[in-house]
This record gives C-alpha cells, sequence and structure tokens, in this order.
C-alpha cells in the first residue's frame, strides 16, 4: 500500500509503504495510526531533500534493517561508504547537511551514517585553514590563543 | 479526526525528539530543548479562546523567559528586550484570524482539505519573496527547523534595532482578512510564520506605543508565538554573535549549526590527526573536538585499548590523556613493525598438534607441542634434529646449548629435562610446576619457572639427579614473561605489567624494582651484569640499574647509545661504556616463522606455526629507531592506574 508523505513546502510523495518505513520515524507513526490514507506531512524535510532521501530509501529498499543496538561496538564502525552511497552523495554542501538533518529527523540511521562519513571525509586530512574555508568557519581565535591550541594539539601530528 | 488529532500530536513530539538532543554539551542545545518541549504544548486555538487573565500570564512569562533568556547572553540583550516587552500590547484588532485559520489555510495552501488539521501545525515555506535579502539567504541556509525562517528574519531585522531601539508592532497582513488596514507604509519586513501561516509585519513605529483597547485571544496568541520565535533560535545566536558579526554568523558556518548529536557523530568518524586540526578551527569546534566522551569512544576504538589500564580507576577518566598514552604507545610499536619486519619466513612442519612453547638460540630451535613431543631443530638447514616422546603434552619449553640439554612442563606439572643429543631423560619431577608455566629459563645449573599468576622459582639442577629450590617469589602482577639467571646471583624477571625484579639469590630478597612503560618491549632480551649492575636493552633503550642493594628505588638510565633489539653480551655492554658505540649482537632471533596473528588452536595440523610469548615481535636484524620513549610516560602510566608493583615482601630464603 502507498504511504503519501507531504514535505514542508508542501508538496506531496507516493511512495511504497516498505520504502517509507526505511525510516523508523515513519514506520512508528505509520503503526500507532494504522492503515489511513491520509498524507504523513513531514514539516522538516523540504520536497528537494525529501526527494533525495526517497531515492536513497528506494535504492536500499532491500537491505536487512539494521537492528538499533545500544552497545554498538563503536570498533567496528568503519568509514567505508558504497559505491552507490558516495555518488548520491556528490551534493553540494548545502543539501549535503540539509539531508543529514532529514535523516536525524526521519531517523535513517544508514542515511545518517553515510551522511555523517560524508562530511568526516571532508574533513580528513585537511589543516585548520582549509576546514575553515570548507565550512565557512570565522576563527574567532586570538594569535595567542591560537599558537597554545596548536602547541596543545602537536602530539597527534607527530606520526 | 481523532486519529489525526494523534498524529498531529506525534509529528509534533517528533520534531522535538528530533532536534532536541540530550547529550548536548553547548549551550545552544539547551536552549533549543527547552523550546521544543514548548512546542508540545503548545496552545491550540481554542485555547486562544480562553479567559484573557490566563493569556496575560502566558504572555507575561514567555516575556520573563525571554528576558532571562536574554540576559545570559551577549549585548544584544539590551536592545531586545525593549522589543519583546512591547509584544504583550500588541494590537490585534482581526479575531476573524484566529476564529477561522482553518478557512485561511485552504485558501493559502494547496493542502487537500483532509490534511486541513494537520496543516494547522505544519509550517509551510514563505511563497513569498522576503524583503531583506540576508533575512532570504538565512532562512536558506538555517536548518530545517520550522522556527528557523522566521526568527532569522527577524534577527536580520534586529540589525537595524541595535542601532535605534523601536518599539514595535504587529499586525496580521493576511489578505483575505482585513487587518492590512492597520498596515503602515514605512515599511519593514514580511515574516512568514511557521506556525499560523498567517504573516507579521514588524513595524518600526515609534508613535504606537499604547497597548490597544482591542486587544484580543487573538492578539495575545500571535504575539505569544512571536515570542516563541523570538526565543527560538535568537540565544545561540547571540551566543556566538560576542566574536563574530551577525551577518557572518548568519550567512556561515553549516558545520557549528548542526545539532551536537549530529557533530559528535561526525567527530567519531575522524582519526586523532583530524581531530586535533579541527580543534585549531575556532572555539566552538575546539571544544566539541575535546569532547571527553568523544575520546573516549577513541579510546576504546584504539588498537592498544585494553580494559586492564583502567583497573581500579575513580573518578572522572581523562580519556584524552590516556588517548595520548595510547598514540604515543602505538608510536613506537608503528616504528618497531616498520623497522623490524620479518626477512624471511620458513614454515617447520612435523608437530601434530598445537606448538604451545618454543626457544631460541644461535642455530636450534626447540619447540614443544601437545602432542607430547619435543622436537629440536636446525635454523640453518630448518630440518628436525630431534624428536622427543613425553608421556604428557608440553606446555613450557626451554633448552642450554651448553649444557646440551632441554626443559619441559608437563601439561600436568612435571618437569622433565632430556639430553637433546642423545634424547635420553635424565631427570623428572611429577610435581615440580604444580602452576601454568608462562615462561621457563635453563642453563647449565638454574632452571627458572614464571608463572601466569606471578611467582617466580628457581630451581638448581646440577645435581642431574634431583631438583634444589634455589630461590622464590611471588612479587609481579602480571604474567611472568621472562626470566633470566645473572652470574649465578640474581634473578631477573619482567611480568606484563611492566615490572622488571632483580632477585637477589644470596639475599633472598628483591635488590631492584624497574617499571618500564612498555613491559611487552622488554620480552626479547638477555639482560646481562656488569659490575654490580644490571643492564639490559629493550626495543629502544639500553637499561642500567643503579648499584644493586637491597630495596633500591627503581632509576632508570637512558643510554642512547644505538639501541639493543636483541641480547647483548657483557663484553658488548662493557666496550660500548668505554667506546661509546655500543653494537649489541643478535645472536638469538632470526627471521623465522614469526607471526604475531596465530592463535592457539590453529596449529592443529602440524604445520609448525609459532604461538608463543615471544611471536609477539618481530625478530630483527638491527634495530635502529632514533626514537626514545619520552620519560613521562612512566608517570602517565602510574597515573592510569595500572597496578601498583608489589615490594619485595614475599622474598624468602631457602
Amino acid at each position: 500500500m502507498p504511504v503519501v508523505l507531504t514535505s514542508s513546502d508542501s508538496e506531496t510523495f507516493t511512495v511504497d509503504k516498505e520504502v517509507a518505513e526505511r525510516s523508523i520515524l515513519i514506520k512508528n507513526m505509520i503503526e500507532d495510526v494504522g492503515e489511513s490514507d491520509s498524507p504523513i506531512p513531514l514539516p522538516n524535510v523540504s520536497s528537494a531533500v525529501l526527494k533525495k532521501v526517497i531515492e536513497f530509501c528506494d535504492h536500499h529498499r532491500n537491505d536487512p534493517i539494521q537492528v538499533q543496538d545500544e552497545t554498538d561496538d563503536p570498533r567496528k564502525r568503519s568509514n567505508d561508504i558504497e559505491e552507490w552511497d558516495m555518488k548520491f552523495m556528490q551534493v553540494d554542501q548545502e543539501m549535503l547537511f540539509e539531508i543529514i538533518l532529514a535523516a536525524n529527523y526521519l531517523d535513517i540511521k544508514t542515511l545518517l551514517d553515510v551522511g555523517c562519513t560524508t562530511v568526516a571525509n571532508l574533513i580528513k586530512g585537511k589543516t585548520p585553514e582549509e576546514i575553515r574555508k570548507l565550512f565557512n568557519i570565522v576563527n574567532d581565535f586570538t594569535p595567542e590563543e591560537e599558537a597554545q591550541i596548536k602547541k596543545e594539539n602537536e602530539w597527534a601530528e607527530d606520526r | 479526526m481523532q486519529l489525526q488529532a494523534e498524529r498531529d500530536h506525534f509529528v509534533h513530539a517528533g520534531i522535538g525528539g528530533g532536534c532536541s538532543s540530550p547529550s548536548s554539551s553547548s549551550p545552544e542545545d539547551s536552549v533549543l530543548s527547552h523550546v521544543k518541549v514548548k512546542n508540545l504544548k503548545k496552545p491550540k486555538k481554542p485555547k486562544a479562546k480562553s479567559r484573557d487573565g490566563d493569556k496575560e500570564k502566558d504572555v507575561r512569562r514567555d516575556v520573563g523567559q525571554l528576558n532571562s533568556g536574554a540576559s545570559s547572553t551577549t549585548k544584544a540583550k539590551t536592545a531586545i528586550s525593549p522589543i519583546v516587552t512591547e509584544h504583550r500590547a500588541l494590537v490585534m484588532s482581526d479575531t476573524e484570524a484566529a476564529d477561522r485559520p482553518g478557512g485561511d489555510l485552504s485558501r493559502d495552501t494547496t493542502a487537500t482539505a483532509t490534511t486541513l488539521p494537520l496543516a494547522r501545525y505544519i509550517p509551510l515555506p514563505p511563497n513569498h519573496p522576503a524583503p531583506v535579502i540576508s533575512a532570504a539567504s538565512a532562512a536558506k541556509t538555517m536548518p530545517t527547523a520550522p522556527s528557523a525562517a522566521p526568527v532569522s528574519a527577524i534577527l536580520a531585522t534586529t540589525d537595524t534595532f541595535l542601532s535605534k531601539p523601536v518599539h514595535m508592532r504587529i499586525v496580521s497582513q493576511h489578505k483575505e482578512t482585513d487587518l492590512t488596514a492597520s498596515r503602515q507604509e514605512d515599511d519593514i519586513v514580511v515574516i512568514p510564520t511557521a506556525l499560523t501561516k498567517s504573516r507579521l509585519s514588524t513595524k518600526t513605529t515609534s508613535d504606537s506605543l499604547l497597548p490597544s483597547a482591542t486587544q484580543t485571544p487573538a492578539a495575545d496568541y500571535f504575539s505569544s508565538l512571536l515570542q516563541r520565535t523570538l526565543t527560538e533560535p535568537c540565544l545561540p545566536v547571540y551566543e556566538s554573535e560576542a566574536a563574530a558579526s551577525l551577518t557572518q554568523v548568519l550567512g556561515c558556518d553549516r558545520l557549528s549549526r548542526l545539532p551536537s548529536e549530529l557533530l559528535f557523530n561526525i567527530l567519531c568518524r575522524l582519526d586523532a590527526l583530524d581531530l586535533s586540526r579541527m580543534a585549531q578551527v575556532n572555539k566552538f569546534c575546539g571544544r566539541m573536538a575535546s569532547d571527553n566522551g568523544l575520546w573516549r569512544v577513541k579510546s576504546m576504538q584504539h588498537s592498544l585499548y585494553s580494559k586492564r589500564h583502567l583497573q581500579g580507576r575513580q573518578g572522572v577518566m581523562p580519556w584524552l590523556a590516556y588517548y595520548k598514552f595510547l598514540h604515543q604507545k602505538s608510536l613506537v610499536v608503528k616504528q618497531n613493525w616498520a623497522d623490524a619486519r620479518p626477512q624471511a619466513v620458513y614454515v617447520l612442519e612435523g608437530h601434530t598438534g598445537l606448538v604451545s612453547s618454543l626457544e631460541m638460540s644461535m642455530w636450534s630451535l626447540v619447540t614443544g607441542s601437545i602432542d607430547s613431543t619435543l622436537r629440536v631443530w636446525d635454523l640453518r638447514t630448518q630440518n628436525c634434529l630431534r624428536v622427543i616422546r613425553a608421556s604428557q603434552p608440553l606446555t613450557c619449553v626451554s633448552h642450554s646449548v651448553k649444557a646440551g640439554a632441554a626443559c619441559a612442563r608437563t601439561s600436568f606439572g612435571g618437569l622433565c629435562i632430556w639430553d637433546i643429543q642423545t634424547g635420553e631423560l635424565i631427570l623428572q619431577d611429577d610435581t615440580a610446576m604444580p602452576q601454568i608455566a608462562s615462561f621457563m629459563y635453563m642453563d647449565e645449573r638454574y632452571i627458572g619457572y614464571g608463572q601466569t599468576d606471578g611467582g617466580v622459582t628457581v630451581f638448581d639442577w646440577s645435581s642431574r639427579v634431583a631438583l634444589e629450590v634455589v630461590g622464590t617469589y611471588h612479587a609481579h602482577d602480571g604474567d611472568v614473561i621472562h626470566i633470566s639467571v645473572l652470574d649465578h646471583k640474581y634473578v631477573l624477571s619482567v611480568s606484563t605489567n611492566g615490572e622488571t625484579l632483580v632477585y637477589s639469590l644470596k639475599l633472598a630478597c628483591i635488590v631492584e624494582k624497574i617499571l618500564l612503560p612498555h613491559a611487552a618491549q622488554a620480552i626479547p632480551f638477555t639482560p646481562t651484569i656488569h659490575g654490580d649492575k644490571v643492564m639490559f636493552s629493550t626495543r629502544d633503550a639500553v637499561y642500567e640499574s643503579a648499584r644493586l642493594a637491597p630495596q633500591t628505588v627503581a632509576t632508570l638510565h637512558h643510554n642512547n647509545a644505538e639501541p639493543a633489539y636483541q641480547s647483548a653480551r657483557k663484553d658488548d655492554i662493557g666496550s660500548s661504556e668505554r667506546e661509546g658505540d655500543f653494537r649489541p649482537t643478535y645472536c638469538h632471533m632470526r627471521p623465522v616463522c614469526y607471526t604475531s596473528t596465530c592463535a592457539p588452536g590453529s596449529t592443529s595440523t602440524g604445520e609448525f606455526n609459532i604461538e608463543s610469548r615471544r611471536a609477539f615481535w618481530p625478530p630483527a636484524a638491527t634495530f635502529h629507531t632514533g626514537r626514545t620513549f619520552p620519560r613521562q610516560s612512566v608517570e602517565e602510566l602510574e597515573q592510569l592506574a595500572i597496578a601498583d608493583p608489589t615490594t619485595s615482601q614475599h622474598g624468602q630464603s631457602v
């Protein structure tokens, strides 16, 4: 049975229930409310982002659903992204962050993982100045503070 | 209807749950979650019709909250408070807007009729161009939180307010109603309100301060809405505004606008180097990147992380400091593996069971196996020279080339000594080694027996008839991983907890205790005695003990000469002291089928793989590292409450 989703700009999307239920939020919502024809409003997600999210969910519709494990072993966490996901995430930074926020809101763990890993990969191997440039971050250190913090973090450079 | 109301409520709960972050540490989030809670009990339309007095109170409370919230932030508060308090006196002449919001929406949105009750609480995006450019761009860059757009618009207007504190008047500007009547021309910002879908225009009308006589429930309702939107993201913005100008904050920096649990999630995926660089980006990133919880995760991901390090520790764990300790440790490990790669690997086949223990000398190798055999190999040809059959599985072996003998502990606690040349049994004692042996030492006179519980026993077997216990002490906390008997006088033992003890056989007490930060590295070394000092080499330095005397406190003497990897002979060390160019001899460890990954049980096919106490470190032909292990690591180690070394009270004479 298809599910109708309404984005924040009131565009409606009709998707398969299986696809929509990749989102734990929507899944719970459907469970709570029961079968209903009325659209599900997603006031935090714009249509452009929702489109991407649905694309992701559609591609991963047959993946086994990861059980939410509280004792998630951090050692197991890897930074590898599948090729399709990597291509999927080749969007501008604005959209990338929107997707992460939407994934967080909709509770889609795989998408959140992919998004966060993508951002982490953006940061990797960059100097502080490059990171600032990348995200348009304002450096609010005084020169003395900056020298101090640089000294404090020298240990990690030693490898 | 009932159903939809439920879903309606659920949606809101979802918003709150999705955005609030319980683990957050930044001030931003505390504000956010506070606001979200308020959202959950947002007054619905019927409530707006209740008694005026009630709402008056609500509004006052809101104003109070805003003021108290604002006062905790920066200078901007002084400008914003007069504006806000004015909201209480808003003029809202149109009751119709409040009375028929459903009707308004149906015309305003493209939503179908069935969505109406839901849509009332759904923020719909502005379809109109926002007159203030920065507001529009801000709305785009803001997170999707429903109130973000309107508030950023208000913020943009506060730019002008900051210079010119004025009074603000809010009117509903909806076209279908008659509110536009009170619009004035010297104009302003049109704010799309997420919550009501009606448009509020803020006005700089310095003349209309008076609370209107026509104050209605609707007016109160809208003013409280505006206050809510004002309270919401304002505070975090002002927080960071202290350093950066408002426009800069609005126009940039997606990263620090993320909810902190998401940023935490991202940072967890970075390695230490990237995190240290993140910490230098700005103050906010610095705070996030030095978060204790983050370094807890990083420490646990570290390959050298060990629960043993944390045993007995109380209070808050300084995870960053601990991680630095692990990091330095891993540097040494990396260096060692890089410098001391096995050059050749041979597989010696013959055993039919797990190889439980082995020992090498110059050209020979002795291996003991649970297949109840002891094999002697020639390392030059990789041939098996002799197979000695025992009655029981062997768990630990040692041999002495000088004595031409090999010894082994049997799995039931016995000790057997064989002649290597002939394979004859010289001596057997079925009760000599009741504890599990973690290391055995053998020379022509002594057999040392290190136990997994930290005990050390030294036998004299020179009579070749019976074993005589000449020394025993129980002073280690970890497994004993090395024993040497030096000059028939001293026993030097090393354990996994980093202690090196020197025990005097004559005095029957411990005369020296050295805590090394890297016990594992002390495994493959042969200590020597030089005068009244003990010298031994580890991977990175040659250590020389202080004068041996009962109860001396350990001193580490760092010799920065070429570091010794393997056994250094007494004469070599002597010459190194004299000439300053110390060349250690590498007589024991040869690059032979060394593996550190071989787990017990994986060698049951009879293939010879080494799984032994010595397999941890690869052998090296030469070992060069310019790096000396930082001295402070010892203190750090102690600080991390690694078991306090026991003193020599267990020493007893026999």
